[in-house]
């Protein structure tokens, strides 16, 4: 039985978005195979499946990049955020293009004998036992797999069905076919070529990615220390509620990791978790539209005082008791089962 | 220990729901588009322009030749012929990976007619015969028919090439490009369905030449799983250059055969 899922629906930005990641894909594509011809000495071109199949391998692997990076980039400016908005189109176009990199490699390379092309796949090159002579094919294999597996289960569909914890945990596999992709190229072109590029073209763009998450992950460390907050009798003390912006939350990392996203609005403040029941997007980072808590991934909504979306959908998460002393928010530490109501807490004089 | 986050409050957030793209995003948007193109065209032309050449290889599968000559099966398929000009000899393969020597055996050591495409690169050359049953048809032996059967053997002496290993249909034309790691799949699979191995040794000035190989009688090398394991790896091998009539030949003995 599914669950109910909420359709993020098609909107002009998406329509953009989607426009210009395709324009990239051509330009880039176009200007490889271009650039080839016009570089080649004369009568010395790549044969035209060949030429197809490294635009295509090339194409999906500088794209994969792309989609790699926006992850770190959002957490770093939120201008970047709306490129999250839409990247399962990116993930999904990755893997399209990888798919027919990978159907012509089998077929020109592996095709056209006596031999079963999946047996050729893994056994035409037998030397496992070499770093240097690895069989690379069987590695872009392996994140062919990968990456189907990401781009059939990317709808939200699946999201809502799978729990988004095992979703998470899957998607996490991208950095595997990443690490093999890798290897799948400097095994394979980077040795065969004579220039140096490819090998530096792929380790710089593996430092540029894990740079980029470190920082980001350092960053958000240290941000999360800056910060202290009291326990007060199992309350915890989330200070002022003078200091949560209207319509905005404070979120609150508990002893455990477990973030709760506080929320003032219209004098009251309610505390769901903060995590999207969608694709765990931050919710302390969204803000109330319309009465609702908003995610600012692909903007779920949850009602703040019970976390559950409104009708049709059914989404829930999980709340947190709360109270204003004094003006002071306190919460209570352990979570309401998803979608229980909890009465808002009045903030005094604002309440009129 | 508790900790506390405080959201830097955004004027316009981003919804991506809502029809209007806050104006800041819509700004930053385009110029991260742009970004995009631009930076993926610039990538793609230097990934473009870095790649080696593959070598002047060529087969043209539209032109179906006749060509006649004296047919010999071992130590590989192959035809002797003066069709083009001067006494040439013509490898012989399937339009596939494979080899064409159970098909040939009938007429081996005989005058007859074969139908296929030419491969050509430099002075090889391999023909891949059509597949209906008229690719091959008996001939009365031509008058200067003895250069043909009973070609020169001359040996060139004894050498220690350093090169790799790769199957001749691919390396004349079928491919490009045709050598190193990223073909070394399909070049074995080339090999050990039966068409000839060369030993491809880069001379001095560039363009090197593809060594057909054989035993050190003269015999095809039987494509054990040891010998496939070396194609298109780097390489070293003794052996000794055979001149058969036009064709360079290299004569080892297949298990001295060192991945350098
Ligand atoms: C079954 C899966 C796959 C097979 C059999 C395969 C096979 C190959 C082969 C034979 C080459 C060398 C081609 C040449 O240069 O002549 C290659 C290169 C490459 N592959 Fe794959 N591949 C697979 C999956 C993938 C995937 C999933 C990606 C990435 C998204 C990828 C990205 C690349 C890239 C970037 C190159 C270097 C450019 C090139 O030489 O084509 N491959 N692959
Ligand atoms: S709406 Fe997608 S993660 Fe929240």
């Amino acid at each position: 039985m599914a669950h109910g899922y909420q359709v993020v629906t098609w909107t002009p930005f998406k329509k953009a978005y989607d426009v210009v990641m395709l324009i990239a894909v051509g330009v880039f594509m176009t200007i490889f195979i271009v650039g080839g011809y016009m570089t080649w000495p004369d009568g010395e071109t790549l044969h035209p499946v060949q030429l197809a199949l490294r635009a295509l391998g090339f194409t999906a692997f500088t794209l994969l990049h792309v989609v790699l990076a926006i992850g770190p980039l959002s957490r770093m400016s939120p201008r970047f955020k709306p490129l999250l908005y839409n990247r399962r189109h990116m993930g999904v176009t990755t893997f399209l293009l990888a798919f027919a990199h990978a159907v012509l490699a089998l077929l020109w390379y592996h095709g056209f004998s006596e031999m079963n092309v999946f047996v050729s796949l893994f056994a035409s090159n037998p030397n496992y036992g070499s770093i240097q002579g690895f069989p690379f094919e069987s590695l872009g294999f392996v994140a062919l797999v990968i990456l189907f597996l990401m781009a059939a289960t990317s709808h939200d569909f699946w999201n809502a069905n799978l729990g988004p914890g095992f979703w998470k945990a899957l998607h996490m596999l991208v950095y595997v076919a990443y690490a093999a992709l890798v290897a799948h190229v400097m095994l394979g072109l980077a040795q065969n070529e004579k220039s140096p590029l490819y090998a530096y073209a792929v380790g710089g763009g593996a430092v540029f990615l894990v740079a980029l998450h470190l920082i980001t992950g350092v960053r958000e460390c240290v941000r999360d220390r800056a910060l202290g907050a009291a326990a007060h009798d199992g309350w915890i003390d989330v200070g002022s509620a003078a200091d949560i912006p209207d319509g905005r939350a404070v979120i609150v990392v508990l002893k455990g990791g477990e973030r709760v996203a506080v929320f003032r609005y219209d004098g009251k403040v309610s505390a769901v978790s903060n995590v999207c029941r969608h694709q765990a997007g931050p919710l302390g980072e969204g803000c109330i539209k319309d009465g609702l808590v908003t995610c600012p991934w692909h903007g779920f909504q949850y009602r703040p005082d019970d976390g559950r979306s409104p009708p049709p959908f059914t989404e829930r998460i999980p709340t947190y008791n709360v109270k204003v002393d004094n003006g002071v928010v306190f919460i209570d530490p352990v979570a309401n089962p998803a979608g229980t109501p909890v009465e808002p807490a009045v903030v005094a004089g604002a309440a009129a | 220990m508790t900790r506390l986050i405080r959201p830097k409050p955004e004027k316009d957030l981003f919804i991506g729901w809502a029809a209007d793209t806050p104006k800041v995003d819509r700004r930053f948007l385009f110029a991260a588009a742009v970004g995009l193109v631009a930076g993926g065209g610039g990538a793609a032309w230097a990934l473009a322009d870095a790649q080696s050449a593959p070598g002047p290889g060529v087969w043209d599968q539209g032109l179906i030749l006749d060509v006649d000559g004296y047919v010999v099966a071992d130590p590989y398929p192959l035809i002797r012929t003066t069709a083009f000009g001067g006494v040439k000899t013509v490898l012989l393969s399937s339009m596939t990976k494979c080899g064409v020597r159970d098909r040939l055996e009938r007429l081996d050591g005989t005058f007859a007619r074969i139908r296929g495409s030419l491969m050509q690169r430099g002075p090889h050359s391999m023909l891949a015969v059509v597949d209906d049953g008229d690719w091959l048809t008996p001939t009365q032996g031509a008058a200067a028919s003895a250069e043909l059967s009973n070609p020169q053997v001359r040996s060139l002496g004894r050498a220690t090439l350093r090169g790799e290993i790769l199957d001749t249909k691919c390396w004349y034309g079928a491919m490009r490009p045709a050598d190193g790691k990223v073909h070394k799949a399909c070049a074995s699979l080339c090999i050990r369905f039966g068409l000839p191995p060369a030993m491809f040794a880069k001379a001095a000035d560039g363009e090197g030449r593809a060594l057909v190989m054989t035993t050190p009688d003269g015999g095809f090398v039987t494509p054990t799983e040891v010998f496939l394991a070396h194609v298109a790896d780097p390489v070293e091998v003794d052996g000794e250059i055979v001149l058969v009539g036009d064709l360079p030949t290299f004569r080892v003995q297949p298990t001295s055969i060192r991945r350098v």
